[in-house]
């Protein structure tokens, strides 16, 4: 900062008439000196910039050109123009596919909205008004978010199998009949219900901590304010809390859009690259997936890597368009409340 | 004032059903935990007819033949050093980045923030078709390299980070440096680094949480012998019952070192995985 205004100061006053003292001269030509001739926070920089762009920037840019080319990987990439579009959308048996998976991912953003947002806020709550042991709370419902997604579809496997899961085991021993236990995951009906409980109870503590964070940010006389007031625990919560968190709400239904729409681990995990036999847990990226990499054939001749990265491109082109469109009309709601 | 008490009375009493809730609610893990723990040492018949049952006998066959038979310790082993080489270079390469980025003014400093941020906002998954083929061309497939190298371009958090930590610094530290005659790396390796422990810390905690948790990049990107522990794991899931014996000791080891974490760095690892959503 002081090298630059320096630097700049050297011009005005190093002109010939101006009379300066030797002592300050020197300080500055050796300032200006020591600018031109290293800018160190380029190579500061540098690594980090170039293995960002190569690995991060670069990619997402090219995977959008190649959606406008055909390639298998080896041969000539040839321009196709919006071929992959169509393939993708008016091809009956593709876009059935793609429909249904794009379906289940907005089906899954829209639990994340109506049902564990709201999950998030409460216990957010909860423990913002410190209830018995929620140092103790908090740290029991961080626990499985630690572990991966291999364990956690692991847990689901002995919790809901059908024959020896623990959830059969129990309701056995409760005098249901054997041939009456519900199949769990082996029901497609459940499957769907069974993948946001346990999105539920493996990660949305993310986002109940990122609310709880911006809950301690509400001022302290503000609350005492409304207390005086005569305002009870559910109207605090209400006219007061609840305005005031929306930055971190913002940021929360934010990665909402962006996890929901990349969703991967957890249902390929439950049902397999297909998920299951009629797609009930069958998503975007798992088709992106499929389609790209195929089972284990990401050498094959006849893979369309074109065609895998239009499914990409529209999965960007729809986290930009949900994402401003969501930065908009929460930016609207936090004008009103001011 | 009466008011006030009574308030607090109707309060407390709500909390003792909320508290039983919440020890239920808790309860699942821990129950789970414990399952897994007890049947690890147990035979794939006991675990099938009663998955309550304690065992017979506190026998660690299995173990030993997932260690010694199973490719499982040397995937476990994959995971540790892919996480740990990630580690080194993302601290390295973003520490620097962020450094640079917080101490000189320059143009288009803003844009450049928002630029570095993007990778949060589009996950590493869009772009990892054109990924695998720049390091199949660099023939790093099926090797630790490629995913590292990946891992590391993936920084936006760890730049975050670092970003916001550095803002804080006081300049005068470095300034009084750079007149005692220290060169700038000098300046950031001697002075800099000792000061930001805290920061390295959690970004390292966070980062090799998500790193060994990951799942996608080394499903496309490894195989065989390569293959992390999580990518191992899942396969044997797909066939539970055959593998039954093996499975429950391979959770036990590989959920121990995220057990440690989670006990001694709770407060960091929070710390650093609600913090990227803290931009606005």
């Amino acid at each position: 900062m002081s090298d630059i205004t320096l630097g700049e100061g050297q011009d005005t006053c190093a002109s010939p008439g101006n009379k300066i003292s030797m002592e300050m001269r020197d300080y500055m030509e050796k300032a200006v000196k020591k600018k031109k001739k290293h800018r160190p926070y380029i190579w500061f920089m540098l690594p980090g910039l170039i293995f960002y762009c190569a690995f991060m920037i670069v990619p997402l840019i090219a995977n959008f050109f190649l959606s406008f080319a055909s390639w298998n990987g080896v041969g000539e990439i040839s321009f196709v123009g919006l071929d992959n579009f169509t393939k993708l959308f008016m091809n009956p048996e593709n876009a059935s596919t793609y429909w249904n998976a794009f379906g289940n991912n907005i089906k899954f953003i829209l639990c994340e909205y109506f049902i564990v947002v709201p999950i998030q806020v409460g216990t957010a709550y909860l423990l913002y008004s410190k209830i018995r042991w929620h140092k103790f709370f908090q740290a029991m419902f961080f626990l499985p978010y630690v572990l991966s997604t291999a364990v956690i579809a692991f847990f689901a496997t002995i919790f809901f199998n059908a024959s020896f899961g623990i959830v059969n085991k129990v309701l056995i021993a409760l005098g249901v009949p054997r041939t009456a236990v519900p199949g769990w995951l082996a029901d497609s009906n459940m499957a769907f219900p069974i993948l946001v409980g346990l999105a539920i109870w493996s990660s949305a503590v993310i986002g109940m901590l990122i609310i709880l964070s911006s809950m301690k940010g509400v001022s302290h006389e503000t609350i005492e304010a409304s207390m005086i007031d005569g305002a009870g625990r559910f109207k605090q919560f209400l006219y007061v809390i609840l305005p005031d968190i929306g930055p971190g709400m913002t940021n929360v239904l934010v990665l909402d859009i962006i996890w929901g729409i990349t969703l991967f681990d957890l249902p390929y995990m439950l049902a397999g690259t297909f998920g299951g036999a009629d797609g009930t847990l069958d998503f975007v990226n798992m088709y992106f997936y499929r389609t790209a990499f195929g089972s284990g054939s990401a050498s094959s001749l006849n893979i369309d890597l074109g065609y895998a990265a239009t499914i990409g491109t529209v999965t960007f082109v729809f986290i930009l368009i949900f994402t401003s469109l969501m930065n908009f009309a929460l930016g609207k709601i936090k004008v009103w409340n001011e | 004032m009466k008011k006030k008490l009574g308030l607090k009375k109707k309060l407390k009493h709500k909390s003792w059903l909320v508290t039983i809730l919440c020890l239920m609610y808790s309860s699942i893990i821990v129950l789970l935990l414990y399952i897994t723990l007890i049947s690890s040492f147990k035979s794939g018949t006991e675990i099938v007819t009663d998955i309550f049952s304690l065992p017979k006998s506190l026998d660690f066959s299995h173990y030993i033949e997932v260690l010694t038979e199973s490719n499982f310790l040397r995937a476990m082993g994959n995971s540790i050093f892919i996480t740990g080489v990630s580690i080194v270079g993302l601290l390295i390469v973003s520490s620097m980045l962020a450094y640079g980025y917080a101490r000189y003014e320059f143009k288009g400093k803003g844009f450049l923030q928002t630029f570095i941020l993007l990778g949060m906002m589009f996950p590493i998954q869009l772009g990892v078709l054109i990924n695998f083929r720049v390091i199949n061309a660099m023939h790093l497939v099926n090797t630790p390299w490629g995913l590292i190298l990946i891992y590391i371009g993936n920084l936006s958090l760890a730049s975050f980070l670092f970003m916001r930590f550095f803002a804080k610094l006081p300049e005068s530290l470095a300034e009084s440096a750079k007149i005692d005659g220290a060169n700038e790396f000098t300046i950031f390796a001697r002075i800099m680094m000792p000061l930001s422990k805290p920061i390295f810390g959690t970004v390292a905690l966070t980062s090799g949480l998500t790193i060994y948790n990951d799942f996608y990049m080394p499903l496309i990107f490894l195989s065989g012998d390569q293959r992390t522990a999580t990518v191992v794991l899942q396969n044997n899931l797909s066939a539970f019952l055959f593998n039954i014996e093996q499975i429950f000791p391979m959770v036990v080891i590989s959920v121990i070192p995220v057990i440690i974490l989670y006990i001694f760095c709770q407060k960091q690892l929070i710390e650093g995985l609600t913090a990227g959503a803290e931009k606005t």
